[in-house]
């Protein structure tokens, strides 16, 4: 699926330059997403040394590494999230979209945050370059740091050499939400392909990453994350061969 | 003896730079390719060309860290050579796993040593006497505070990092190991 | 010892959710649910506005001759209604879950519209589970 305009997520490149106007009004529906330039909110707390407000820079990151959050109210702030975004979207399409660009911006975070707690202290923290290892960290690591468990199944298509699945039977991200039949090809989990799709950028193997609902009569929930590499990635993998 | 740091975005945008003199001396360096070019050299791109080719001016053996002007410190030749650097940089992040290059090139008097974060996000360090430990540790701060500044959520991979905190740290982590 | 059926009352006296369980009870339209729903919502409100001993949170139990109807009032004015035997003794603790899986899977779910009718595969498959299956 390729996008018609520029990708949202890269929008963000053009719009933080723009005054913060357009941010600051929220009737202005055309810019719900891009992000504001900073500088007002830093330059406040910085230039009042006096003042003792919490900072992030003061915080150990390890001090949350093991802590967990109510289930119940992430669910209830997706709901909040997915009832926003489709207020402000066109069709099913557009909606997942827009849960893969708000994944997306936690992926980032996650994956930078997540290797820093690993290797944070190591003599010399390492990278994974190599592309089954990376999709293995995806499945075990990633899920384990943000949904507390890993990953049910991580499988290579047969068709396309260069799409991956990883499949989880029970998302907590979908334990609570029922698709009414009429929007029945959505899967919320687009958020999650999101995630997928930011770790896979960073680590440079761009893809596009997309959800899937596979129900079983087991697992209602099932659902696959389908990753499709982009062919440059499938190049250099040839290479290194 | 001055350090040149620069964090690059994934699409190698600059995002933030510090220039650092440190009390260090500066170590004696002797540039051949200095020794050989004519001094009568007068034309338009005289001044690049001295720099680039690692000339010392006159004004460059000031002692301690009193800032030199032009020769190799010309703020255009530095971000030109740390641009050169990206190359090497790009050639060897796919081969080693490591996130800390060490002196990955060299151009002159300078040296140039990397970090790439697991996002893709590229510190490069210019500079002149080897300190690999030292660079080592400071990098390791700097993707600490790094690390914090991302989860803002306002800050993303591709905004320029305004903070005065985040300044203030990497500095302070520059007159530490530097 | 059965449960018969459970209906659902917003905070506006309307019937946002009715299902049957057992058989026996008196098959109605779905116009007359909502007009027995709205009856018991004003019967309700009789009787927590009655109450001699200040505020009261209402009827909880009416029992008729063949059945009883127990009533759960939540902090949000919305009733859970559960349709009983007369020798039924689970129905609090019934209710209590109803009320959880309610919070679960319809207050969580984006795609219900709060104070509307209830159309969410999570919440029957669960009633379902809790209950018992019976035709809808």
């Amino acid at each position: 699926m390729a996008y018609a305009q520029p990708h949202p997520r890269l929008s963000v490149v053009s719009n933080s330059s723009q005054s913060s106007v357009d941010h600051l009004s929220p009737t202005t529906t055309s810019t719900r997403f891009s992000l504001p330039s900073v500088p007002s909110t830093h330059t406040a707390v910085s230039t009042k040394p006096g003042l003792n407000r919490p900072n992030i820079y003061d915080r150990n990151l390890n001090k949350t590494r093991g802590s967990e959050v109510s289930g119940a109210a992430f669910a209830f702030l997706f709901s909040e999230v997915v009832q926003y975004t489709q207020k402000r979207v066109s069709g099913i399409n557009d909606l997942e979209r827009q849960l893969n660009t708000l994944g997306y911006r936690i992926g980032t975070r996650v994956l930078e945050l997540m290797v820093w707690r690993a290797e944070g202290s190591s003599k010399a923290p390492k990278r994974e370059i190599k592309l089954l290892s990376v999709l293995m960290m995806i499945h075990t690591q990633v899920w384990r740091a943000v949904w507390g468990k890993a990953a049910d199944a991580i499988e290579r298509s047969v068709e396309n050499p260069d799409e991956y699945m990883i499949i989880d039977n029970d998302p907590p991200i979908e334990r609570h939400i029922s698709v009414p039949r009429d929007m029945s090809q959505l899967s919320c989990s687009s958020f999650t392909a999101g995630i997928v799709e930011a770790v896979l950028d960073g680590l440079a193997f761009p893809a596009r990453v997309t959800a899937h609902n596979t129900p079983n009569a087991q697992f209602p929930n099932r659902t696959t994350i389908l990753i499709k590499l982009e062919p440059s990635v499938m190049e250099r993998e040839e290479l290194l061969k | 003896m001055s350090h040149h740091l620069f964090l690059l975005s994934p699409s190698d945008t600059p995002l933030y730079s510090l220039t650092h003199h440190s009390t260090k001396p500066v170590p004696s360096v002797t540039s051949p390719l200095a020794s050989n070019l004519p001094t009568w050299s007068t034309s338009a791109f005289a001044g690049t060309l001295t720099a680039l080719s690692g000339a010392s001016s006159a004004t460059q053996h000031t002692s301690g860290g009193a800032v030199r002007v032009g020769g190799g410190q010309d703020r255009h030749v530095i971000q030109m050579i740390a641009n050169a650097g990206l190359d090497v940089i790009e050639d060897v992040m796919r081969r080693e796993n490591t996130m800390y290059l060490k002196s990955v090139d060299k151009f002159n008097e300078w040296t140039v040593s990397a970090f790439i974060t697991p996002g893709n996000m590229k510190f490069v360090l210019l500079h002149e006497a080897k300190n690999d430990e030292g660079i080592r540790q400071f990098f390791m701060e700097v993707w600490e505070v790094y690390v914090k500044t991302m989860l803002n959520p306002f800050q993303t991979a591709h905004t320029a990092i305004r903070s005065s905190v985040f300044d203030n740290r990497v500095r302070a982590s520059a007159r530490k190991y530097l | 010892m059965a449960i018969f059926g459970l209906w659902v009352i917003n905070k506006a006296g309307g019937l946002v959710y009715q299902r049957n369980f057992a058989d026996g009870l008196a098959l109605l339209t779905s116009n007359e649910y909502l007009v027995l729903a709205g009856t018991l919502h004003g019967i309700h409100a009789i009787t927590s506005r009655l109450s001699p001993m200040g505020p009261s949170s209402g009827v909880q139990v009416i029992e008729a001759e063949t059945f009883k109807m127990n009533i759960l009032l939540t902090v949000t004015g919305t009733k859970f209604v559960l349709l009983t035997s007369l020798a039924d003794t689970t129905a609090d603790a019934v209710l209590q879950k109803i009320y959880d899986i309610y919070a679960d899977a319809v207050m969580k779910n984006p795609f219900h519209t709060p104070e509307m009718p209830i159309r969410s595969e999570g919440f029957d498959s669960r009633i379902g589970t809790l209950i018992g299956t019976g035709q809808t």
